[in-house]
């Protein structure tokens, strides 16, 4: 089952190029996984006024022992900083000293100055370090709903295949997926599916399948047009209806010449 | 990844996909903001190689750790919001960056529709929180996009995808009076600054002011409309008759109904006596009378072109009659007589041009003005034929029109002394010369086209046939002394006289190379575009967006007219040619209607253009 990206990338929200969660899924491809028993579809139900209230308390409380794990977070990462930048804090204060004495009209042997520092270095530990203000704290926003909730079987409410047409096509999307084929949404070809031997993403469409009823009349011109498309994009057209048994039945359109 | 929290105190469970802080810290500087790279080298089947299954994992590893990347932003950067059911709104606190481009403020507080705060939801710019609690992606779906609010799961995705190509995507606001002058100078784009005296800008409330009909005389005041008149035409005049003549037409014909519009409903009668509106009605009609003798001028030439239609007979323009005088010196007939002819059509012009528009004193004044009146409330031609008096040809021997008034003929003309009351114009006379024409033509054996030969007028050949030839030593002279011929012929012309006041004729003498050019100058035969209906159908369906240029000079108070509009239809439900033509009809501005097919998560775009088929400009008639 391929499903389509509908939401925005985390990563890189404003593209085009790559969509992110939520998966949509073609009808079809629902039906049969309720069919098959693969997947269930579930409903939530309406949430109460005081299951609400609980949630914004926990909220509240998740929310304020996160932010203080993220305030001694960040001051680690303050201080790894710093440790990191020593050498470079030394020659500032080195220099900011010396400028001092320079200023104050004496004359300091090194080695004075450089005792000085030693002495600070210890104290780095008990440098203060500012705590990080509260618009600098990271929240999640959450893509799914993270509340367990009561869920029902909402199965009854999926009355999906109801005309002939859907009907066909539901059917012929079961048998083709039967046959191992992922099957993608064909309105970029103008056909109903699109046939893959492997993931989409990785390899090209075979198939190009328009799903026919078994008496319906078909235009002449509609199949020259289907043959034309065809043999242009390189892929077979398939015209799949079903029989009077219900099994799908496949004709390939092949635009030759007379030789 | 994600920690599990089982119970907390008071028993509420919280699910398993909540990030500790270290989590939340590491999310913190986005190293790789790369977006994997959509198809690329593809294999052509599945052929079980190592290789190719090694190629899978990987492309399903990367595939499966950007999805799961969770959104994390800092609070600060956050704008906090909250849902209103009953608005079915979002209300924010404060504003951002984006509020200049979504939005609106109303009731001292600011709003976003639904499709625009699940859109900021999703690019990490806003928390929304209903009754207290913030509300995650899934649920916020299930909030906003409830088929009780307008907008649907297809058009939200239509909008997403617009907005993260960088378009400005608002509602669609309805249709919106533009002219295209406007769109041209970006008027319509322009925010109006408010300034306590003179709070209306001139063309825009004027242009706005001239789409209510003669009914809506509540709203707006009779000062301010007289004002905004005033103002008008004095925007107007300076404009000369040839360069603009389309828009002034239009512009004034729809000032025309206006004044005739809100005199008719204000005041019943001609009030001449109340003093403010003297100085503009002497206004008015200066550009009435403008405006009418162009009209009439065209109008007329019209109506004479169908006449010979009609009549199968050799046209009565001016120029043609002149050279009727010329051709036919040879057949006897004193060119005295075809003078009077010419000067008789001539007037029959102006006359006609004094039934068209009489001054206020004139007693048909009230009937026509009534009419007018009546006809542009429906949008129809404001020509009642029953009250306008048209001077009836058929039944009569001679018929009699009042001579003009002198300030409706053009300058440097006047009536013949011999006429003093009336024109008198002999019916008999006419059509005895008519069937001598007819018969002359029979007589030659022409077959039924001979009326179409004689309107074959080249005046290549013509100029050829009665000029001398010019002697000239040099190419430059010889262009020179051909100027002079030609600026001579056009002043010692018989219609010379026209040309020496303000208003002139729209063609000139050497325009009349055929017909066809002639008719094109003037522009009198249009395609017909067909009545603009004020509202859409009930076929239509129904336009969704106005999208905008990203354009830092956008201003949410006047966006002006988009520069294209999106509809969003379903995948299986493709519009018909009789939606697409209703759903286009009424707006009636050039820009491009997108229908935007929804399938599963796949957009596609179509635009459908109207087409003119060109004309053989060969074929006269």
């Amino acid at each position: 089952m391929v499903g389509v990206l509908v939401g925005c990338l985390p990563r890189n929200p404003r593209q085009n190029v790559h969509l992110g969660l939520p998966v949509q899924l073609m009808p079809e491809e629902l039906s049969v996984l309720l069919n098959k028993g693969y997947a269930k579809l579930l409903k939530e139900k309406p949430v109460g006024p005081e299951e609400c209230e609980q949630r914004i308390r926990v909220m509240e409380q998740e929310r304020k022992a996160n932010f203080e794990a993220q305030q001694q977070l960040y001051r680690e990462d303050r201080r790894q900083e710093m440790v990191k930048q020593m050498s470079h804090i030394m020659e500032g204060k080195k220099a900011k000293r010396q400028r001092l004495l320079q200023a104050a009209g004496k004359d300091t042997p090194a080695e004075e100055a450089t005792a000085t520092i030693k002495e600070e270095e210890v104290c780095l530990d008990k440098v203060s370090i500012t705590p990080t203000a509260e618009k600098h704290m990271l929240q999640q926003l959450f893509t799914e709903n993270p509340w367990k909730r009561e869920m029902r079987n909402a199965e009854e409410d999926w009355t999906y295949p109801t005309s002939e047409a859907e009907k066909v096509r539901c059917a012929v999307f079961q048998d083709l997926w039967e046959k191992q084929y992922y099957l993608t949404s064909g309105q970029k070809f103008g056909g109903d599916f699109l046939a893959y031997p492997g993931d989409p993403s990785r390899f090209h469409s075979f198939y190009i399948v328009m799903c026919v009823g078994k008496d319906q009349p078909l235009p002449a011109l509609d199949i020259i047009s289907m043959g034309r498309l065809g043999s242009n994009v390189r892929k077979t057209v398939l015209l799949a209806s079903l029989d009077s048994g219900g099994h799908a039945q496949y004709t390939s359109l092949q635009w030759t010449g007379m030789s | 990844m994600y920690s599990n929290r089982s119970e907390s105190s008071e028993g509420s469970v919280i699910m398993s996909a909540i990030l500790s802080a270290e989590e939340l810290f590491r999310c913190r500087k986005r190293e790789n903001l790369s977006v994997p790279q959509r198809g690329g080298a593809k294999d052509y089947e599945p052929d079980g190689s190592w290789l190719q299954d090694k190629r899978l994992e990987a492309f399903y590893e990367e595939h499966q750790s950007v999805l799961a990347e969770p959104r994390v932003e800092k609070s600060g950067s956050l704008v906090k919001g909250t849902w209103s059911s009953e608005m079915r709104l979002v209300n924010l606190e404060k504003t951002a960056k984006f509020w200049m481009k979504m939005g609106f403020a109303d009731q001292q507080r600011n709003w976003l529709h639904p499709e625009e705060a699940l859109f900021l939801m999703e690019v990490n710019c806003l928390d929304l929180r209903h009754q207290g609690l913030s509300l995650s992606l899934q649920e916020a779906c299930d909030l906003l996009l409830h088929p009780s609010c307008d907008i649907s799961e297809e058009e939200y995705q239509v909008y997403a995808h617009l907005r993260r190509l960088g378009f400005i995507v608002i509602r669609h606001a309805g249709k919106l009076d533009v002219t295209s002058y406007e769109k041209k100078i970006g008027l319509d784009k322009h925010a109006r600054k408010k300034t306590k005296k003179n709070s209306k800008s001139k063309t825009t409330d004027c242009a706005q002011t001239t789409k209510c009909d003669e009914g809506n005389q509540t709203n707006i005041s009779t000062d301010t409309q007289r004002e905004c008149l005033r103002q008008a035409v004095c925007d107007r005049e300076p404009v000369s008759g040839k360069q603009t003549e389309q828009g002034a037409r239009n512009g004034s014909e729809t000032l025309l109904n206006k004044v005739t519009g809100s005199k008719g409903s204000n005041q019943p009668a001609q009030n001449k006596t109340h003093s403010p509106l003297l100085d503009i009605e002497a206004v008015h009609n200066a550009s009435e009378s403008t405006v009418s003798e162009e009209n009439a001028e065209n109008r007329s030439k019209a109506d004479e072109f169908t006449a010979q239609q009609n009549s199968r007979q050799g046209s009565e323009t001016k120029i043609e009659t002149t050279v009727e005088t010329t051709r036919d010196t040879e057949s006897g007939e004193p060119p005295v007589k075809k003078l009077r002819v010419e000067n008789q059509n001539s007037k029959k012009v102006r006359s006609a041009s004094s039934v068209r528009m009489p001054s206020l004193q004139d007693p048909w004044s009230s009937a026509i003005k009534q009419s007018l009146l009546h006809h542009s409330s429906l949008g129809l031609s404001s020509w009642d034929f029953s009250i306008t008096p048209f001077p009836d040809m058929g039944g009569t021997e001679t018929v009699s029109l009042p001579i003009p008034p002198s300030h409706l003929l053009p300058p440097n003309t006047g009536v013949d002394e011999d006429y003093e009351d009336v024109c008198m114009f002999d019916v008999e006379e006419y059509r005895q010369q008519q069937q001598l024409q007819s018969h002359r033509s029979v007589l030659n054996q022409e077959d039924e086209y001979g009326h179409l030969k004689s309107l074959d007028f080249s005046y290549a050949e013509w100029y050829q046939k009665h000029s001398k030839p010019i002697n000239a030593k040099n190419w430059r002279e010889w262009k020179a002394e051909l100027r002079q011929r030609e600026n001579s012929f056009i002043a010692e012309s018989p219609v010379a006289h026209l040309w020496r006041g303000e208003v002139t004729p729209l063609v000139q003498p050497t325009d009349a190379t055929s017909t066809a050019a002639l008719l094109n100058k003037l522009s009198v035969i249009q395609p017909f575009k067909g009545p603009f209906p004020e509202n859409p159908s009930p076929d239509a369906v129904r336009i969704c967006f106005d999208v905008y240029l990203p354009n830092t000079s956008f201003k949410k108070s006047s966006p002006g007219l988009p520069d294209h509009r999106v509809c969003v239809v379903r995948g299986d439900h493709p519009p018909d040619v009789m939606e697409v033509h209703a759903t286009t009809a009424h707006l009636a501005d050039d820009v491009p209607l997108h229908w935007a097919v929804v399938n599963c998560g796949e957009i596609s775009f179509f635009v459908f253009d109207d087409l003119d088929l060109p004309v053989n400009p060969s074929s006269v008639g």
